[in-house]
């Protein structure tokens, strides 16, 4: 083969890598343009929506939103990570929970969530559901009722947690959350935003600089 | 003999740049765009990504025996597309298809022109292939 040949080999192959990365890039600063808009509106939607749990006084209108699923694994490991950078800026910021339920007990969890918030009880819920999640969700063999044993723990009223739990209907929430996860192309959980800007690594201190370069700016 | 292997190079070249096309633009989908592939989708690619291997090296040390190694990979991913397309025109029943990661094979991710399915971009693909080779096993 000779040499003029080799060369248009080469040449197309460095252009097909270029042309993927540069069409990769684009597309990635074209989705996260898009969502820093939509996160800058007044209503914050498809980020916020009204029925979500909100928390944080928000002084300095840095919205931080947490896609998560009770029965995920890596939610469960980054939540301490998340409760460390917001408990340091309740003031400055809001912290918003979605749900993307993908795993089979989801829908029950999220239930139980739903139902602690009417006893003011979802961020205690949420801490004991992670604390125990190795114990009720076994890939092999998920026990989701033994949250029942559990959830003392988080100071609820259970009688009126066990009637709220049966009455509450979570279908209409869980549908509008997934809608607006693929609207803004959320696929795996924890996926977390904060004024739209995508956390890009789930570590601690890329967390913690994206927060604060959202106050501060 | 040597007109045989320069013709050849050419449409091994079309067929390289088919290939590489094909894999570039099924890993955008799954990792720039997060599509989650199903099942079907990873039988094609797994026939589609060692094509731009096989082209390659016939590229940089030729011979005439690649359409051999390659047809036999070609036709099973075209075998495999055309399933696939069968279920996204609804031709076969959907509940055939074992899809273990839970994605439907049947999920439309998207409709360009209100035609271009993913399966379809893989037949076209898998199409070219086997066109390109068989033109250029009969000179």
């Amino acid at each position: 083969m000779n040499m003029s040949n080799k060369k248009i080999i080469v040449i197309s192959i460095i252009l097909l890598i270029v042309g993927f990365v540069t069409a990769a890039k684009l597309y990635q600063f074209s989705i996260d343009t898009k969502n820093q808009e939509l996160a800058a509106t007044k209503k914050g939607a498809p980020f916020v929506r009204d029925h979500s749990p909100i928390f944080g006084n928000n002084k300095n209108k840095v919205t931080i939103v947490e896609f998560l699923d009770p029965e995920c694994e890596s939610c469960s490991y980054f939540h301490p990570v998340v409760k460390k950078v917001f408990e340091e800026y309740k003031d400055e910021t809001r912290l918003v929970y979605r749900y993307l339920a993908n795993h089979g007990n989801s829908k029950f969890v999220v239930k139980l969530l739903e139902a602690s918030r009417l006893q003011n009880k979802f961020k205690e819920t949420l801490d004991v559901v992670f604390k125990y999640q190795e114990k009720w969700a076994l890939h092999n063999d998920p026990k989701p009722e033994l949250l029942w044993d559990f959830l003392p723990e988080a100071g609820l009223d259970m009688v009126k947690f066990r009637m709220d739990f049966e009455n509450i209907y979570v279908n209409n929430l869980l549908k509008m959350d997934k809608d607006d996860a693929s609207k803004l192309s959320v696929t795996g959980t924890p996926t977390l935003y904060v004024n739209g800007k995508l956390l890009k690594k789930l570590d601690y201190e890329t967390f913690l600089e994206l927060v604060e370069s959202e106050i501060y700016k | 003999m040597n007109t045989k292997v320069s013709i050849s190079t050419n449409i091994i070249f079309l067929c390289f740049l088919v290939a590489s096309i094909a894999t570039f633009g099924s890993l955008f989908f799954s990792e720039v765009m997060n599509f989650v592939p199903c099942s079907m989708c990873w039988y094609q690619r797994i026939f589609m990504y060692p094509l731009v291997l096989i082209f390659l090296a016939n590229l940089l040390y030729p011979d005439d025996k690649v359409f051999k190694y390659s047809m036999l990979l070609v036709v099973t991913g075209l075998a495999f597309s055309i399933y696939h397309n069968l279920l996204m025109f609804d031709i076969i029943p959907e509940s055939v298809v074992p899809c273990v990661s839970g994605v439907p094979c049947s999920t439309e991710y998207i409709n360009w022109f209100g035609f271009v399915t993913i399966p379809l971009l893989s037949l076209i693909s898998y199409s070219i292939l086997f066109i390109l080779l068989m033109f250029g096993k009969k000179r």
